[in-house]
């Protein structure tokens, strides 16, 4: 068993991550968690995304002309980064709107601004 | 030859409007330049329509990978899709008159047809996080009064919950057959277990109903729609359904073919997008008071629906009674309003709405109803032609009682009720 888990790290890894960050996105009450939860799922399937290029006992595809003809698969990293790129303007946007919460009702917690808003109605 | 680059100018035109219009300052100059290049998009659409009618499917691959390249493939229907959702952003940008977002609107409608003409998987994701973080921000941009940004903040907690799921959907499908591309993924996808492309199917799904708050998975968009500006909300709620149910629906054909219920899901999707559209409809129309916003935003949002509805046509006469029935349940909720003095306006909805001659409605509907006859199905022919009238005929009375039609919900979930039954039936 721990052999296993030991070969699919990652995988343990990413599915842990994207567990925890659903968790804390659907689950916190303060804007600023929720929107760490948010990244930390993200961040779960880039790993899983990055894990499934990797290829048992390759080296990075890079030509070093040492007779090495096994290489990595690239591709999923160069769409990670595409998806690292997403994540960053998700959370600078995520930022602004707590930020604007912030201005206008004095608190970043969800409970306190429905809270105020019902109060208001 | 640049005929068959027409529709790919007309794309990065609409971004390239985008990024141009967030340089001026003023309104008019936003106006005129999102309007031009709108209308120039629809120009070179409307040449491609013809060229592919002449030499069919249009074929673009970027990076000269061969089939391991970006690819975009161009056809009859979206091409038409992509015009309607371009005439639905000019719709907006002329009528609503909130400069502030024009920028982003047109990078709207960017993302939409690029999700529409792309054949790649992870392409797809990158314009649907382009339409999401736009719409995010457009969100957030008006309110109906006292600015709401934790429904915002919601709104974006939920989508990017959506996005990455389906991110998890491509590194699955990806991870058996080694491609991103959609007809490489098809020719490949046929050897791995079945139970495993099944589960791909639900993470899809799941993810993409979910993204646009279809009608189990609508919570987060609830006080979204209610909250924010009316136009803004229509124009999303159009936008997305429209161009999203498309998508699923090119998923589904494209690789799902061979799963026995694939075909029950892309008639549940369909079902799902007119209850989830009856349902904005209704909070949005609650909460809006202005009868030109009606008119203006309905019409986009029903011809989206109608158009996406026509060209998967199958014998399905229950989803046509259901979409009926919404319709005539949108009629009644219009009459909630304050202003009852404008009778012009109230016979202009009758008139949009009940799809008499010389309106959109009219020719979709008629459409609907010729293919129907084509199909020899003339029982949903029959209670189509009835219900029409039926809706026409309430509309009138509403009208001719000369007082505010308060609906009370007794009214409508009944037919609510009648409309996901006959629904369920069907499925």
């Amino acid at each position: 068993m721990l052999e296993i888990i030991y070969h699919k790290l990652p995988y343990f890894a990413s599915i842990a991550l994207m567990c925890i960050g659903l968790y804390m996105a659907l689950a916190k009450s303060n804007m600023i968690s929720r929107l760490i939860g948010l990244g930390f799922m993200q961040t779960g399937v880039l790993v899983f995304f990055i894990a499934i290029g990797k290829v048992n006992g390759a080296i990075p595809p890079v030509i070093t002309f040492d007779n090495q003809e096994i290489y990595s698969n690239p591709v999923p990293h160069v769409l990670m980064l595409t998806a690292i790129v997403v994540g960053v303007a998700l959370l600078s946007l995520g930022i602004a709107i707590i930020k604007q919460t912030h201005k206008y009702y004095n608190t970043i917690d969800c409970k306190e601004v429905t809270k105020i808003i019902k109060g208001e109605k | 030859m640049i005929l068959p680059q027409f529709p790919i100018i007309s794309m990065i035109s609409m971004l390239f409007c985008g990024l141009a219009s967030a340089i001026f300052n003023k309104k008019s100059h936003k106006l005129f330049l999102s309007i031009g290049f709108s209308l120039v998009s629809i120009i070179l659409l409307w040449y491609s329509s013809s060229y592919i009618t002449e030499y069919g499917n249009i074929n673009y691959s970027f990076g000269n990978f061969g089939k391991y390249g970006i690819s975009f493939k161009i056809d009859h229907l979206n091409i038409r899709l992509s015009a309607v959702t371009i005439l639905a952003s000019l719709w907006f940008l002329i009528y609503s008159k909130l400069d502030k977002i024009f920028p982003l609107i047109n990078i709207i409608t960017f993302g939409a047809i690029g999700l529409l003409y792309t054949n790649d998987i992870f392409n797809a994701y990158v314009f649907i996080e382009v339409i999401s973080i736009a719409s995010y921000a457009i969100a957030s941009c008006y309110h109906n009064d006292k600015p709401k940004h934790l429904y915002c903040f919601n709104y974006l907690i939920y989508g990017s919950i959506a996005a990455t799921i389906y991110l998890l959907f491509i590194a699955f499908i990806y991870s058996f057959t080694g491609h991103l591309n959609i007809d490489q993924i098809s020719l490949k996808l046929y050897l791995i277990p079945k139970d495993l492309i099944i589960i791909s199917l639900y993470i899809f799904i799941f993810a993409i109903f979910m993204k646009i708050g279809f009608f189990p998975l609508h919570f987060y968009l609830k006080d979204l729609y209610g909250n924010i500006n009316a136009n803004i909300a229509m124009f999303l709620s159009s936008m997305s359904s429209g161009v999203y149910a498309y998508f699923i629906l090119k998923i589904i054909n494209s690789l799902y073919t061979n799963i026995i219920y694939a075909t029950y899901i892309k008639d549940l999707t369909l079902l799902m997008l007119f209850v989830s559209s009856l349902y904005y409809c209704y909070i949005m129309i609650r909460n809006n008071y202005n009868y030109e916003n009606t008119i203006a935003y309905l019409a986009v949002m029903s011809v989206l629906n109608y158009i996406v509805c026509i060209m998967f046509i199958n014998n399905n006469w229950l989803l046509f009674l259901s979409i009926f029935i919404s319709d005539i349940i949108t009629k009644m909720a219009i009459f909630k309003y304050k202003d009852t003095n404008k009778y012009f306006y109230k016979l202009l909805i009758i008139f949009l709405y009940v799809g008499m001659p010389f309106t959109i409605m009219f020719f979709t509907k008629w459409k609907i109803i010729e293919q129907l006859y084509n199909l020899n199905n003339y029982f949903a022919l029959i209670s189509l032609i009835i219900l029409w009238f039926c809706s026409f005929y309430g509309l009138f009375k509403s009208m001719d009682s000369q007082h505010i039609h308060h609906n009370n919900p007794k009214y409508f979930i009944p037919l609510l009720l009648l409309s996901l039954l006959l629904g369920s039936l069907w499925i």
